[in-house]
């Protein structure tokens, strides 16, 4: 019985590319496990259960061989591809179709993702795939049809299939809260069409009204929900009565000191380390300054965020600063672009950044 | 329990029992599934890469019956892969321990 378990062990594992000398001492160790089983008084069938069938074996190798089975075969696919889409463009120019027949250079990283995920989860094709399908669609709705806007709002399946289909966010709670931004842009931009780019821009507030449904703490849910609600009716009302926008913004700091109140938020300033004090104390007084001085109340607050990009610098490992700095950089470029260029109805895009820079930094 | 996890932590377990003492693959699958609910066949791939990484250096000694019986032994780079994962682990096992009692204090 032993020799036909490690027998049918070799077998299944030359399927994989793996040296002979490998193979050969993987069988040896089996053997010698094999033996030191029934050493230890086991039926040759204890044995087996024991060390695990020769098939359940080999799937706990799969993992560290069989892909350089597919790698090998598919990167000839891969590596052809250049000279078939050149050859391919060149016919179909020689027909007249130079546009769109360029298009199919974009068959080149199409083919290199899916010969990369054969055999893997399609949902990882799908969120590698989305950007081309975005850029392919864009194109040729463009080019074709003049439709290039609102055409462009098909960018939005690159992020929202990364949500949709990654495993991070698998209860549907988490699922809204992560699409909500994108949810939120839509909204906006329609709004934006029918020129209510303001008040329209408090439809991100949906953001952390919809995150805050993760307390488990019912009224403390519910008074962030009304601090919020209060704060957009308090604000739409001065703005309206009023006509100042840029102080009516410190309607929001209600919800921030709701949550202070019920330690939602904690400050915790204990143990932080002297350069970050002086940092949040330096923050205050730049803005308190800067405002009585220059009125610069409504755009000065970005001076905050130097806390958090600094605590980022120092304790992130090297790895994800850049990702973890852009959600930073990104509010900072939509609200300068925005206020000082009036250019709301595109510097949202600056939010892009943030997966763009996730995925570049290999998260 | 998610497997890539439990991967993770038979793998500490394994670089720090062998830290202790050198030990022979099937000693290592007895020992670990004596303590812990795991699949025994998932134990030796995980020795294998591990010393294919560079983190354990083998050794024979005949036993008389059968085969030599082959022994790891941990490297440098072993010590110091078992040392960062146990810090690791310590620093996240506080962290789970915050959030519970975090959550028992509410209730």
């Amino acid at each position: 019985m032993k020799s036909k378990y490690l027998s049918t062990i070799e077998q299944l594992l030359t399927q994989f590319v793996i040296s002979k000398t490998e193979i050969n001492d993987i069988i040896s160790d089996y053997d010698q496990m094999f033996e030191d089983g029934l050493a230890k008084g086991m039926t040759e069938e204890e044995v087996i259960e024991f060390l695990g069938t020769p098939e359940k074996i080999a799937r706990d190798f799969s993992e560290d061989f069989s892909m350089k089975v597919r790698r090998k075969r598919n990167h000839k696919i891969t590596a052809l591809m250049p000279f078939l889409a050149v050859i391919t463009f060149f016919v179909l120019g020689n027909f007249g179709y130079w546009h769109p027949g360029w298009m199919v250079f974009l068959l080149i990283p199409i083919v290199a993702i899916l010969n990369e995920h054969v055999g893997k989860r399609n949902r990882e094709m799908i969120i590698s795939l989305s950007p081309f399908i975005a850029v392919i669609t864009f194109l040729l709705i463009g080019f074709i049809a003049k439709i290039w806007h609102p055409t462009w709002l098909i960018f939005l399946i690159v992020p929202v299939n990364a949500i949709v289909f990654s495993q991070k966010h698998t209860r549907p709670l988490d699922s809204l809260i992560a699409l909500s931004p994108f949810v939120a842009m839509v909204i906006f931009f329609i709004l934006g069409h029918f020129k209510l780019w303001h008040p329209g821009w408090l439809v991100f507030m949906i953001i952390p009204m919809l995150a805050i449904l993760h307390d488990r703490v019912k009224w403390r849910l519910w008074a962030l929900e009304a601090s919020f609600a209060v704060s957009i009716g308090l604000y739409l009302y001065l703005f309206y009565t009023k006509g100042v926008w840029g102080l009516s913004l410190y309607v929001f700091l209600i919800p921030v000191a709701v949550g202070i109140l019920f330690s939602d938020i904690e400050f915790r300033w204990s143990g932080r380390p002297l350069i970050i004090k002086l940092l949040v104390l330096a923050s205050i007084a730049v803005y308190v300054l800067f405002g009585v001085w220059f009125g610069t109340w409504p755009y000065l607050w970005v001076v905050f965020f130097s806390v958090p990009i600094y605590a980022i610098l120092t304790e992130k490992k090297r790895r994800g600063v850049l990702s973890a700095i852009s959600p930073f950089v990104a509010i900072t470029l939509f609200f300068y672009l925005g206020y000082f260029g009036g250019l709301w109805s595109i510097s949202w895009l600056a939010f892009l950044l943030i997966p763009i820079v996730a995925i570049l930094e290999g998260k | 329990m998610n497997s890539q996890f439990k991967k993770g932590v038979i793998e500490m377990c394994v670089i720090h029992m062998i830290e202790q003492n050198d030990m022979y693959g099937f000693e290592v699958i007895d020992a670990l599934s004596r303590e812990i609910d795991v699949n025994e066949n998932t134990i030796y791939p995980i020795l294998r890469r591990l010393t294919d990484q560079g983190f354990f250096e083998t050794y024979s000694t005949p036993t008389g019956i059968g085969p030599p019986r082959k022994y790891y032994r941990v490297t440098q780079k072993g010590q110091e892969r078992g040392l960062s994962q146990r810090k690791e682990w310590n620093k996240f096992l506080k962290g789970v321990y915050r959030i519970l009692e975090v959550e028992k204090d509410e209730k």
